[in-house]
């Protein structure tokens, strides 16, 4: 059975090119622009991975990440953020259960490594 | 009477339709604007992620990324277009390092904007020609640096700024071949500016560029010269930043004493500083030194020390005071100034 991967970003340049390259590793895969989007049925999805932003509307990026730990089940999370100032990483890497964190610009090569 | 006055409320009626007919007008075609742009965003994101990452293995021609943003309106003759996708184009590559930014940028140079940019280089308007200029160095349009690097000496400022950015981004090491000799002055702003572009940009430092322009009489080039040296650390050539410590120019002394603080010194150098402290004519700057000095060497050196107890400037002796004091040769401060009560005393 293919893999799931969900992704989260606002911004539709790196959304697309996430989602194509989740899709070149035979992922299957919902990339969605914010939270909000998310279906019910996807809550009963248990996915691979989730690649999400943390920067959203409405609310802080740390209880953000909480949320979105509480609510979907999920393998690993990976953060792609343009806010990727050091006391931001260490705060979400200290949240624990975060796989990786990436600061945008990236090199997307590191991400295509951890979808293998 | 009456008749005008229905005259004017018809009129004012009038005018009232008007304006409800233009802000209904301006709705739909914002709407219909805003659909259209979406429209490009979405098209350009999906085919740059099929262009990254093709299926199969395959590569995705240019030629399908371009037909694709022409179908969706991205013409030469929409203008409005055109800049909206060069914004796209340099979000794009700025959020991406690495093996996919490389492909961009070729990307980008196979499916030029037709030209936008280039043609901005030859308008009258400051900030569209400003405009364009940037777009080429984000884009990294490296055909265009001729007719960037004429720019250098522009009457506007905003103009000439980009350009000399562009140039470090195009040229490098290179581009010192013709910062130092600008016409116009250059702002400290700017000069920080170069210094961080040229150090995200090419961090390896190329010092035979640097020291072909040692000679160059400019303030602002030898201020800029500084603070290189400072950015990238060179302590080969720190004495550059030692000779300007007693310039007879305050803001020359204040630059070398503010870049000098990142280096550690050699034994003739630390000397050549100390002798120099003495020839600087503004107090605040003594000090400045004095500390560098103090907090660079392990131990006080008493015979500088001594030597600037005797300069018969308060402020710089009180200093000098207080970093021996705080060193443990409190006996030493106290015979220095005790021995100044008894004169006081005596007259």
């Amino acid at each position: 059975m293919a893999k799931t991967a969900l992704i989260i970003q606002q911004d539709l340049i790196l959304l697309r090119v996430l989602e194509r390259m989740s899709l070149t590793h035979q992922y299957r895969c919902k990339a969605i622009r914010a939270l909000n989007e998310l279906d019910i049925e996807d809550q009963n999805e248990n996915f691979d991975l989730i690649i999400s932003d943390i920067l959203f509307d409405g609310i802080a990026p740390m209880d953000y990440v909480h949320q979105l730990q509480e609510i979907i089940r999920h393998k690993s999370l990976v953060i792609i953020t343009s806010m990727g100032q050091k006391k931001v990483r260490q705060e979400i890497l200290d949240i624990g259960n975060v796989a990786g964190f990436f600061a945008v610009p990236l090199n997307f090569d590191k991400v295509e490594q951890m979808l293998s | 009477m009456e008749e005008k006055l229905l005259l004017l409320i018809q009129i004012l009626f009038l005018v009232l339709i008007l304006v409800w007919c233009t802000i209904g007008f301006s709705l739909i075609y914002r709407k219909i604007r805003k659909s259209q742009l979406n429209r490009i965003e979405r098209t350009f994101a999906s085919e740059i992620s099929k262009f990254l990452y093709p299926a199969h293995g395959e590569e995705y021609h240019y030629l399908n990324v371009q037909r694709a943003l022409q179908a969706v309106g991205a013409k030469p003759s929409k203008k409005g277009n055109i800049q909206y996708l060069i914004d796209l184009m340099i979000r794009a590559q700025r959020s991406m390092l690495g093996n996919n930014y490389n492909k961009l940028r070729l990307l980008f140079s196979q499916i030029p904007p037709y030209g936008a940019s280039q043609s901005k280089l030859n308008s009258r308007k400051w900030y569209v020609k400003a405009r364009g200029i940037r777009e080429i160095y984000e884009m990294e349009q490296v055909q265009y640096i001729h007719d960037i690097t004429r720019e250098r000496n522009n009457p506007n400022i905003f103009v000439r700024r980009e350009a000399q950015i562009a140039m470090v981004v195009f040229l490098g090491w290179e581009s010192l071949r013709f910062l130092p000799y600008l016409k116009k002055e250059m702002t400290l702003w700017q000069q920080i500016k170069i210094v961080e572009k040229l150090y995200a940009h090419y961090p390896d430092a190329q010092i035979k560029y640097l020291k072909k322009v040692y000679g160059t009489q400019r303030p602002y080039a030898q201020e800029l010269l500084m603070r290189i040296i400072r950015k990238f650390n060179l302590f080969t050539e720190v004495d550059y930043i030692i000779d300007f410590l007693n310039h007879e120019s305050f803001d020359r002394r204040e630059t070398a004493i503010y870049c000098l603080n990142s280096f550690k010194l050699t034994e003739e150098q630390l000397q050549e500083v100390k002798d120099k402290l003495f020839k600087i004519p503004n107090t605040e700057q003594q000090v400045q030194l004095m500390q560098y000095v103090t907090q660079i060497s392990t131990e006080p050196d008493l015979q500088f020390f001594d030597k600037i107890l005797q300069t018969g400037n308060d402020i710089l002796e009180l200093s000098a005071a207080e970093v021996l004091w705080n060193n443990g040769y409190e006996e030493r401060v106290r015979e220095f100034y005790y021995s100044q009560y008894k004169l006081k005393e005596v007259i």
